[in-house]
């Protein structure tokens, strides 16, 4: 059914978009594309899977458990190894956050196993309808929390002082040293609610599909790359877009056709979009 | 075959891999497709072996001349990016074929190639790496290797210079995933099957550990770091994903530690000092 | 009254190589200070000592009010009144003209002063105020360079840095920021000018510095560095006579 596709593909878009203004966020002030932002958003979702079956605490809980999990872990990785890079080249940080994402998933394969699992479904039983259309309770509360939490963003980045001193940090690091910005803090801030943010897509992830397992970080991250790259250059409500054409296009694919190759669409995408505009990629326009 | 001949084999085959990922990383290309393009060498002299009776070097050739062009016509479609986002743009290279090659019951699908006949040898291996090694040092010793460091360091200085960097970055990328895909169809031979998910991130990573852990400055760093991350786990039999763990964690210390990897130019140099002759040497300084 | 910016006796080291050496330099409050030398001169390294963005090995740094620069982390010296006109604009090109100046009233804690403030600096460049909701990186050069020095007046500083302003730009818009400068220190304002276009400087300022290859060579009134035989030959490109 159509309608109902058009609901699926508006919430994994959703979903889409969260992480593509996360892993923007972390891009404009990094500078680096953390290619382990993926399996912070995996290992998110196993903090948030366990506190589900190990705990009487709900859902509300696991996804609190998420973002803090997601925030320590780009946290961590910022202390601890891209803080002794930075101002060198590229491909370095490049190597490191290819190390922590492999890091990240043998750990969890270990500790978790290789097969996927059953994430804990939210039975409140809540349908809404409208017209034809039937809308979950878990696809509207996943639609909401992401829309909101990206026009809070938003907000915060356009109207307050503390998101123009974020804005200004990604646009020139030590000319807003110059006007009193302590960039050190904004850095630790900006990683910390970007992993978080990737947290809490982690777990949105989980609640939509039902599964939680080791090797979704390198899908997810990829999604996000492609999100970033095909919409991210215009704005942050390019990244949007670009997320929830993404949504759109991979339920669309899989329900019509094509569904093994929805990923190797995506893929092909992102490297299309790379060839034919290889700088057309301005960090900071992301966060206007 | 003993035990260990099979550990020295397989490094041997790791060996040329490694060279094929640090020749292109010589220009500053850090390229996730050159796992993709040990894969697909496999794939194609896996084929051809089991499909149309290709023999043992007609499947490696052809599988040198297709990985060859495949990579040319990347390569160029990729010219104008650098750094990260070649990175990337490479990395979705391989996931697209491994989608594709999984989705294709023509090759055996996910659960990938069988009954490759078993044809390599100790000696085929060590007679292509010894060639090998033998083309990648005339190779760094000549012009035309030096200006591929040219390019890493400073693409548009060695521009201003008259060094040709797109072109250069295509040969070095080229003659990288030859290499690797030569490596793939020896290795096919060797073990006999290959699946889509050998061309995935896991052998991206090994690269990784192999050239930059091993010393990315110079072509003996690869081969060190390939031995010893071949021979190392097997010595001290440790798991796959505990392999992993181990690899990931040693490539993120030495890089942010000691970014020239364990065989820097200068200790390769004075080692080469007292075994190789002059005439080397002085090719290896002016680098 | 304390100097508004003394340097004294200030070594500047990168590795091995000495980019200043031994350099003193004082704003009195209400002057027009300039620093001229070439390019590689040293000029722009005293710039980020004073804004502790580079380490000095020798010497000490006093600001505004006699306060010891030293101990005072980069994002922490525009709060004790000197705020920075960077070299090549420098204007956060993703942000609008408007939140360019709010930028620089960021260290303002008293919001009502900050944007009385900006409408201020709107009013005195109109240029400016209308495209205030612009980008500010689709601006013109010169158009570029009065956000810059209107993003450092937000601060509301006692001392302006100003790190070649004139570079860049077409004669006619150098006449304008040279004559901003006078105007802004009518007004009150401690100005340091480090420049390249030493003639106009030396006209424009009370006193002045001469720097080359990392030292002094030169300092005192300008009115006499531009009549001195030295200077004017090295700097000012024509032969003087002493009188």
């Amino acid at each position: 059914m159509f309608a109902e596709q058009l609901v699926n593909g508006l919430v994994l878009g959703s979903v889409y978009a969260l992480i593509a203004v996360g892993f923007a966020l972390q891009f404009s002030i990094l500078r680096i594309i953390n290619l382990a932002y993926g399996e912070t958003m995996m290992a998110s979702a196993f903090v948030g899977y366990l506190v589900l079956t190990h705990t009487g605490l709900g859902h509300v809980a696991a996804a609190l458990a998420a973002i803090a999990a997601g925030a320590a872990t780009g946290l961590l990785l910022e202390r601890f190894t891209l803080r002794y890079v930075r101002g060198g080249d590229e491909l370095t940080p490049l190597m490191i956050t290819i190390g922590v994402a492999t890091l990240l998933t043998s750990v969890f394969s270990m500790m978790f196993g290789f097969e996927q699992r059953a994430f804990p479904r939210h039975y409140t039983g809540g349908i809404l309808t409208i017209g034809e259309i039937q809308i979950t309770l878990v696809q509207l509360s996943i639609f909401l929390i992401a829309i909101v939490t990206m026009v809070s963003l938003h907000l915060v980045l356009r109207r307050t002082r503390f998101g123009r001193a974020i804005r200004a940090t990604a646009d020139r690091e030590h000319i807003a040293a110059a006007f009193g910005v302590n960039v050190r803090l904004i850095r630790v801030v900006a990683i910390g609610l970007s992993s978080g943010l990737g947290g809490l897509a982690g777990i949105l992830i989980a609640e939509n599909f039902g599964v939680v397992s080791p090797f979704i970080g390198t899908t997810f991250g990829l999604k996000a790359l492609v999100v970033l790259i095909i919409g991210g250059a215009a704005s942050l409500s390019g990244a949007v877009a670009g997320g929830l054409f993404l949504g759109m296009l991979e339920v669309m694919s899989s329900a019509y056709f094509l569904s093994e190759y929805r990923d190797a669409i995506s893929y092909s995408i992102l490297i299309i979009v790379l060839a034919i505009w290889p700088r057309g990629f301005v960090p900071n326009a992301v966060l206007r | 075959m003993g035990y260990w001949d099979h550990v020295i084999l397989i490094a041997g085959i790791n060996c040329i891999l490694a060279l094929g990922f640090y020749l292109t990383l010589l220009t500053g290309q850090l390229s996730a497709a050159h796992a993709a393009f040990v894969g697909s060498g496999s794939y194609i002299a896996g084929a051809l072996a089991v499909k149309a009776n290709f023999s043992f070097y007609p499947s490696i050739a052809a599988a040198a001349v297709l990985i060859g062009i495949a990579a040319a016509i990347l390569g160029v479609i990729l010219q104008r990016l650098s750094g990260m986002f070649f990175a990337i743009a490479t990395l979705g290279f391989g996931e697209v074929l491994i989608v594709i090659l999984k989705n294709n019951s023509y090759l055996g699908g996910a659960l990938g190639l069988y009954g490759v006949p078993l044809r390599t040898d100790m000696i085929h291996v060590m007679g292509f790496l010894a060639v090998i090694v033998y083309l990648v040092i005339r190779l760094e010793g000549s012009r035309f290797g030096l200006s591929f460091r040219a390019i890493r360091n400073d693409p548009i200085a060695a521009a201003s210079i008259g060094i040709d960097v797109a072109r250069t970055r295509i040969l070095s990328f080229v003659l990288g995933a030859i290499i690797c895909g030569i490596g793939g169809a020896l290795q096919v031979q060797y073990l006999s099957v290959v699946e889509p998910d050998d061309l995935g991130f896991y052998l991206t990573v090994s690269f990784l550990l192999f050239t930059i852990v091993g010393g990315r400055d110079i072509f003996l760093g690869s081969l060190v770091g390939a031995t010893v991350f071949t021979v190392l786990p097997e010595l001290l039999r440790i798991t796959t994903y505990g392999r992993l763990t181990i690899f990931s964690i040693i490539l993120v210390i030495i890089v942010i530690v000691r970014p020239q990897g364990m065989i820097d130019r200068l200790t390769a140099l004075r080692w080469m000092k007292k075994i190789k002759p002059d005439s080397l040497k002085a090719r290896f300084r002016k680098g | 009254m304390t100097p508004d910016l003394d340097i004294k006796h200030v070594d500047v080291t990168y590795g091995h190589v000495v980019a200043v050496k031994d350099v003193s330099t004082v704003v009195n409050r209400g002057e027009v200070v300039a620093m001229i030398g070439g390019n590689g001169a040293g000029k722009s390294s005293i710039v980020r000592a004073v804004m502790g963005m580079t380490p000095y090995s020798s010497g000490e740094i006093y600001g505004v009010g006699g306060i010891n620069m030293k101990s005072i982390p980069p994002h922490r010296v525009c709060g004790t009144g000197i705020a920075l006109v960077p070299s090549e604009r420098q204007v956060f090109a993703s942000m609008t003209v408007r939140e360019n100046l709010e930028m620089g009233a960021y260290t303002i804690s008293e919001r009502a002063s900050a944007e009385r403030e900006i409408e201020v600096i709107l009013e005195r460049f109109p240029v400016l105020a209308q495209r205030a909701n612009h980008l500010a990186g689709i601006l013109s050069g010169g158009q570029q360079q009065l956000l810059a020095i209107g993003r450092a007046l937000a601060a509301q500083p006692k001392l302006l840095l100003m790190d070649e302003p004139s570079l860049g730009l077409a004669p006619v818009l150098v006449e304008e920021v040279f004559e901003l400068v006078q105007e802004l220190n009518r007004e009150g304002m401690s100005i340091l000018l480090i420049e390249q276009n030493a003639k106009r400087a030396l006209e424009i300022s009370h006193r002045a510095y001469v720097l080359r290859a990392g030292e002094l060579i030169a300092e005192g009134p300008s009115d006499d560095l531009l009549n001195d035989p030295v200077v004017a030959e090295a700097y000012l490109g024509r032969l003087v006579t002493s009188n």
